[in-house]
């Protein structure tokens, strides 16, 4: 069961003498990891992801084939090919029982008025006419 | 990206706003309102608790949040997560970027544990020379040390400000803390919290390579 903890097990924070609050949430269930690495989906397929992984700590690269059913519920409308996810491989403990667990992460931003500005604004500036000539 | 030298016993990446923010807003379901969490992710976070005008806070297996009504920070304690709290730091300073000052922070808190409280002595009193101190005490015994360095750029006026003392926690014995805060703030109209952000993303490398000469030296 997790709990707020409030001002007790905590570090007390030099350069925020000012402050009056600090809290910390310790938990004994969760994920915990070790490993990480970052995927970018190259292809998808009827049931798997084709994706490129690299190594957090070692940079090595590889090509690897992800089964779709590892792909959370919350994360399936953020699939697309180009996007980016994080690979973790770690222990899930669930109420003090510790298991292997991997977990797929896809990367979430916030796209707001601005961001879809730039984009129209960016779009404005290439001249299409020239590019359609082109080819 | 960079691993440190030493092992921590805990290790924390956060990033801080200032600002004005009412607290009990900032629950899960917030998030996944605004797409930065699943909404699965959002009904399974850890300890939600909500003091309405004074704190919420929650987490999920990756990442932190902690609002208070002048400060929101989010943070992961593995730092292997800190594309994971950038991108909802950009998200979040985009979303409430008329709720933020002219501030950021970008911060790093290592604690190192040793087998006996002689060991951690060792390490605090390596951090200055004793012998400039032996004629004022009999025993001198550094209890901790904070220094920065200032830099500035066209939008912002920075500070690294590293402080390393002993971590007073009852669950943690013989610990020292190495915290790292990269401070940012406004110089100019032109600052831009979600740029220092966007710039300053890889500098988990550079903060690392840092704690790294410090723990080579001392530690």
């Amino acid at each position: 069961m997790a709990e707020l903890i409030v001002n007790k097990y905590l570090c007390k924070n030099p350069y925020d003498e000012g402050s009056t609050h600090d809290y910390d949430i310790k938990s004994k269930s969760g994920f915990t990891y070790d490993f990480k690495w970052e995927g970018v989906v190259l292809q998808i397929n009827e049931d798997s992801i084709v994706s490129r992984l690299i190594e957090s700590s070692t940079n090595e690269e590889d090509e690897l084939i992800l089964p779709l059913s590892k792909v959370s519920k919350d994360d399936i409308n953020l699939l697309e090919e180009g996007a980016l996810f994080n690979f973790y491989v770690g222990y899930s403990n669930s109420n003090g029982t510790i298991k292997k667990a991997d977990v797929i992460k896809f990367r979430r931003k916030a796209i707001i008025q601005d961001d879809i500005n730039d984009i129209l604004d960016s779009l404005k500036e290439i001249d299409f006419d020239d590019l359609l000539e082109e080819y | 990206m960079e691993e440190l030298f030493k092992n921590p016993s805990e290790e924390i990446y956060e990033i801080e706003f200032s600002g004005k923010f009412i607290p009990e807003k900032f629950v899960p379901i917030w998030f996944a309102s605004k797409n930065l969490l699943g909404k699965e992710e959002a009904e399974n976070t850890i300890g939600i608790n909500v003091s309405e005008g004074n704190y919420c806070a929650f987490k999920t297996d990756f990442i932190e949040i902690y609002v208070e009504p002048d400060r929101f920070r989010i943070l992961s304690k593995n730092l292997k997560s800190y594309d994971l709290v950038n991108d909802m730091a950009i998200s979040v300073a985009k979303i409430l970027k008329d709720s933020l000052n002219e501030y950021v922070s970008i911060n790093f808190r290592f604690h190192f544990s040793y087998k006996t409280n002689k060991e951690l002595t060792k390490v605090l009193n390596k951090l200055i020379s004793k012998d400039e101190w032996s004629e004022i005490f009999n025993s001198p015994q550094l209890l901790g040390l904070r220094m920065n360095e200032l830099f500035e750029d066209d939008e912002y006026k920075g500070e690294k400000r590293l402080s390393i003392f002993p971590c007073e926690r009852a669950d943690m014995q013989n610990t020292v803390h190495l915290y790292i805060k990269n401070n940012f703030a406004s110089n100019s109209p032109k600052f831009s919290v979600i740029s220092i952000l966007e710039e300053h993303a890889e500098s988990i490398n550079s903060n690392i390579k840092f704690a790294n000469k410090i723990l080579k030296k001392y530690f």
